[in-house]
């Protein structure tokens, strides 16, 4: 897809439009614990995509690296809910196959939505397997830790679906559905 | 009021915080019981991936909430308090997601109408017919017991316009500790960011997340770092190794209960991988 067509689907998200209120203030990336291992800074960011530079901003990591808390939000004096624009980018880019080769959130995330889809309920253990089929070096080097919480029993051995799953997964299947009809 | 409570997935491996809770409710009373086969809220991982079903799933949890008679949703996680409530807000706002929303969950004959209130934990032990039985309760006032509350970032942001507390300054964990009989030690990390799912995958950056959190705490001379969301408490007890430190980092239920006089071990401290002796010891 073209950038004028990326931008206008990230405007039409849920969110995505506040980005054009932005005045490059930089609050937010001055109150980003997470900046300091961003491709960008999230001010930067947004500059790239108002630049029409949103392709570069799709393979950046900065969305992907967003801790999700909300000090950006709470801050921004343009009342840019920065961290739901972050939310809207993540899905632009997994929609359009955007996202940077090897990022490991999205595998995180994804390994977490096949496990809930799986039981409906999240299972530490269940997602750090399906996890660590995706991306095993991240996987690896927690093992140590593994060990040591499973003798403190913190690790579930076995794991229960919810009572009634087959409903449940009915209505992740309808909102599917709706969500790609829109 | 008529409570249910919610207590997400991550609840039942946390170290001693479903134990405590019980062995606390059970001290003060209080019936809480569980919504009734609830699901995943979806958390962070699908407000990334997909919208809608992000919506379906909080709503889905509310829904059997509101159809069982429950006015209040009480959780113990950060994560799921700001999941639901944010939901909640996004739904009674636009009028087209909430039809969907609603769509969705007619699969599984439910409705949903979004009445309820949604509370932390924290904030039902504060409620002031709840908070008085917790004062009566304390018959081993932590006197002596420094603490560092630690908030996490998802107990007061985002804002959706019912919160409890300050965005940046909350006071309510201090106000319960407190009351517990210990002194709070007021340091610059108490809602400083712990890195949350992202230790999984981007640690390196998470590390120097913790780092300032327990550094903040240690250079006030706190004995125990307070938690109030088992992956909050997960990643400060479990990143301080990596990076030397050593405080205990204890769920605020589990100070409740040894302020009530209940055993240690009743409240599931051995599970802690940084054991809680120090702290024991001063009590």
């Amino acid at each position: 897809m073209e950038a004028k067509g990326l931008l206008k689907e990230l405007l039409e998200l849920p969110g995505g439009d506040q980005i054009l209120k932005c005045i490059q203030c930089g609050t937010c990336t001055g109150s980003c614990p997470m900046s300091d291992v961003m491709d960008y800074g999230p001010r930067r960011l947004f500059a790239l995509i108002k630049d029409g530079s949103i392709k570069e901003a799709l393979r950046s990591n900065t969305y992907w690296v967003c801790a999700s808390c909300y000090f950006c939000t709470v801050r921004c004096p343009r009342g840019i809910k920065i961290t739901d624009v972050m939310y809207a980018l993540k899905e632009l880019s997994v929609k359009q196959g955007f996202y940077p080769a090897g990022e490991p959130t999205v595998k995180m995330y994804q390994a977490f939505r096949e496990t809930v889809e799986e039981y409906g309920r999240l299972s530490e253990a269940k997602m750090m397997q399906k996890f660590g089929m995706k991306a095993p070096l991240d996987v690896i080097k927690k093992a140590p830790l593994g060990i040591k919480l499973f003798f403190k029993k913190r690790i579930e051995t076995k794991v229960e679906p919810i009572k009634n799953l087959d409903a449940f997964k009915r209505v992740i299947q309808k909102a599917r559905q709706l969500e790609r009809a829109s | 009021m008529k409570a249910v409570f919610y207590p997400g997935c991550t609840l039942s491996t946390a170290a001693g915080y479903k134990e405590s809770i019980e062995q606390v409710n059970r001290v003060l009373q209080v019936e809480l019981p569980e919504v009734d086969d609830w699901s995943c809220c979806g958390a962070t991982a699908y407000f990334s991936l997909d919208e809608l079903v992000a919506l379906v799933l909080p709503a889905r949890n509310i829904a059997i909430a509101e159809r069982d008679g429950y006015d209040w949703i009480v959780t113990p996680c950060n994560a799921c308090y700001a999941t639901l409530r944010k939901a909640k807000a996004i739904l009674a706002d636009n009028e087209d997601l909430r039809q969907k929303a609603k769509q969705a969950l007619e699969e599984e004959g439910l409705s949903y109408r979004g009445k309820p209130f949604i509370r932390h934990l924290l904030d039902f032990y504060l409620l002031p017919e709840v908070f008085e039985k917790v004062k009566e309760n304390v018959v081993k006032p932590l006197t002596g017991l420094r603490v560092a509350p630690y908030y996490g970032c998802q107990y007061s942001r985002p804002q959706v316009g019912d919160e409890t507390d300050d965005a940046e300054n909350p006071v309510n964990l201090d106000r319960l500790l407190e009351a517990l009989g210990a002194e709070v030690v007021d340091y610059s990390a108490k809602t400083a960011c712990c890195g949350a799912a992202q230790m999984v995958a981007h640690e390196d950056g998470c590390l120097r997340l913790v780092n300032r959190i327990v550094k903040a705490a240690q250079q006030k001379g706190a004995d125990a770092i307070v938690a109030i969301c088992p992956l909050c408490q997960f990643n400060v007890e479990t990143a301080q190794k990596k990076l030397g430190y050593n405080i205990p980092v204890v769920f605020f239920t589990q100070l409740m209960g040894l302020a009530f006089g209940i055993p240690h071990v009743n409240l599931g401290m051995k599970k802690l991988l940084i054991p809680a002796d120090t702290v024991l010891a001063k009590i």
